[in-house]
């Protein structure tokens, strides 16, 4: 089973966004079909309980899971390149260039990873990147192709198609990543994931989030 | 040293509907300056197609087919000198887009071939939907065309849900033919510079691009300034930059229409 974990939020919140629109595009995202949506502490706080919604954390350092180690929707943590497995927390690891693998070896034994970059991975046989990338780590892996090479969407429809269990992804692939609709709708039609209504909420969701997007702007 | 690759230029074509025919010139003029292998416009007036041949002075200039016989009879009154013939591979394309059959399609190609047999028309064979085609079945078209003077072949992804792996499967399969390829693909869903890149590293030499992405093909600007360290395309890099730019200022409305068109086309798959 494919599983979404979704980063719009952490991107918005950039935007200042009130705590409503928020909660109605985490609403929106569940329905869509993304399975985890990445959040960061202050906009968890700010959101309030979404129904269905599970979420990701993203903190800045393992000691700081530990305020949220009762919360139940949240799943686990994602900290950049610093893991504590007691406290749920999973690293983040970028790798630029595909012979970088070396230097991530430290997280090799770890539960779970995210590796993020691989930008220039479309420029490498796929097939066998994919199979280093593997061979790398020990656990399971969160991919999070940046979108350098404009590539982010079908390096992660890839990864899903050869058997990779979890992909990152944000709307309209703001913050340089794989779009989360792109995604969606591949999967669809490839895979036959999710329904066809979860395809009208991605044009309702596209629909609302461009209006506020400009909104935001144009103030 | 880097491979050499060529860019097929398709902004004329896929901009047939929102371009009047003097600005078509000029882009065509404008394209030829920057470098492009070859200029693929719509079939035009002959008068617009001797504008062209003269603001057009290193490029090859081709003139895009359906695969019908009047129409193609029609370029060849009309005295062009190479010709990209779209040859419908899938069975969808063939029985939905162009309302026929397998037979027919068999009969019409033979038939494309002998009013081809005579001239001097340097042929590209455009295989349309050919990420969607049955391998035995595009083996068997493409074996038709044995007679033909066949200058190259173009995979054409018309739905633009191609992965890596299929784009490469299908170019491993098409480099068995022992024709010069390019590829094409559709950027519906953002997969067209990375299929691009896909096919020109499994050994297609000509990469079918448009300015700004524009039309739903790969866009030219990315795919420079993804491979440029890796592929030699002939191409003034930042006089294609700027002209990408000029572009997008000029009709970014009618890309914006062409964009949410294309999202919201999803009834055209099965399910």
């Amino acid at each position: 089973m494919i599983r979404i974990i979704d980063r719009t939020l952490v991107i918005l919140e950039a935007f200042h966004l009130e705590g409503q629109p928020l909660g109605e595009i985490a609403e929106l995202l569940c329905t869509c079909g993304a399975n985890y949506l990445e959040i960061t502490p202050s906009a968890y706080r700010q959101l309030g309980s979404v129904q269905g919604a599970q979420y990701i954390l993203r903190v800045q350092s393992p000691q700081e899971a530990k305020a949220y180690a009762d919360c139940t929707d949240i799943k686990r943590f994602v900290c950049k390149a610093r893991s504590d497995s007691a406290l749920r927390v999973y690293p983040e690891v970028k790798i630029n260039d595909i012979r970088d693998f070396f230097t991530v070896d430290r997280f090799r034994r770890c539960d779970r990873v995210r590796v993020c970059g691989l930008a220039d991975c479309v420029l490498q046989p796929i097939s066998k990147v994919f199979q280093n990338l593997r061979s790398m780590f020990e656990g399971s892996i969160e991919f999070a192709a940046d979108n350098d090479c404009y590539s982010a969407t079908s390096l992660t429809l890839q990864w899903a198609m050869l058997g990779g269990a979890e992909v990152v992804t944000s709307f309209m692939g703001m913050g340089n990543m794989a779009a989360f609709e792109d995604v969606t709708r591949l999967l669809y039609f490839l895979k036959g994931r999710r329904s066809r209504s979860a395809l009208s909420a991605v044009q309702e969701l596209e629909a609302r989030l461009t209006a506020m997007l400009l909104a935001s702007e144009s103030a | 040293m880097k491979a050499i690759r060529h860019i097929t230029d398709t902004t004329l074509l896929n901009f047939a509907g929102f371009m009047p025919p003097k600005e078509r010139v000029e882009w065509a003029g404008m394209l030829d300056a920057i470098g492009v292998h070859e200029i693929v416009m719509p079939l035009c007036s002959r008068r617009e197609l001797a504008a062209c041949a003269q603001v057009i002075h290193t490029a090859k200039q081709a003139v895009y087919v359906r695969m019908e016989t009047a129409q193609l009879s029609k370029a060849l009154r009309m005295g062009v000198t190479a010709v990209f013939l779209e040859i419908p591979i899938s069975y969808p394309m063939i029985y939905t887009n162009y309302r026929k059959n397998k037979d027919w399609a068999r009969k019409t190609l033979l038939e494309c071939g002998e009013l081809l047999a005579n001239t001097d028309v340097v042929t590209t064979l455009v295989l349309a939907d050919a990420s969607r085609a049955e391998p035995c079945f595009l083996e068997s078209l493409v074996q038709l065309t044995a007679g033909m003077r066949v200058d190259k072949i173009v995979a054409k992804d018309l739905m633009g849900i191609q992965t890596l792996s299929a784009c490469a499967e299908l170019i491993g399969l098409m480099l068995t033919f022992g024709y010069d390829l390019g590829y094409e693909g559709n950027d519906r869903f953002g997969l067209s510079v990375a299929n691009t890149i896909q096919a020109l590293r499994m050994g297609a030499l000509y990469a079918g691009c448009c300015l700004g992405g524009l039309g739903g093909g790969c866009d030219l600007r990315r795919l420079l300034q993804t491979t440029n360290r890796v592929f030699d395309y002939g191409i003034n890099r930042k006089g294609a930059e700027q002209l990408d730019r000029t572009f997008k200022q000029q009709y970014r409305s009618e890309r914006m229409l062409r964009r949410q068109d294309s999202r919201n086309a999803d009834s055209c798959f099965p399910g």
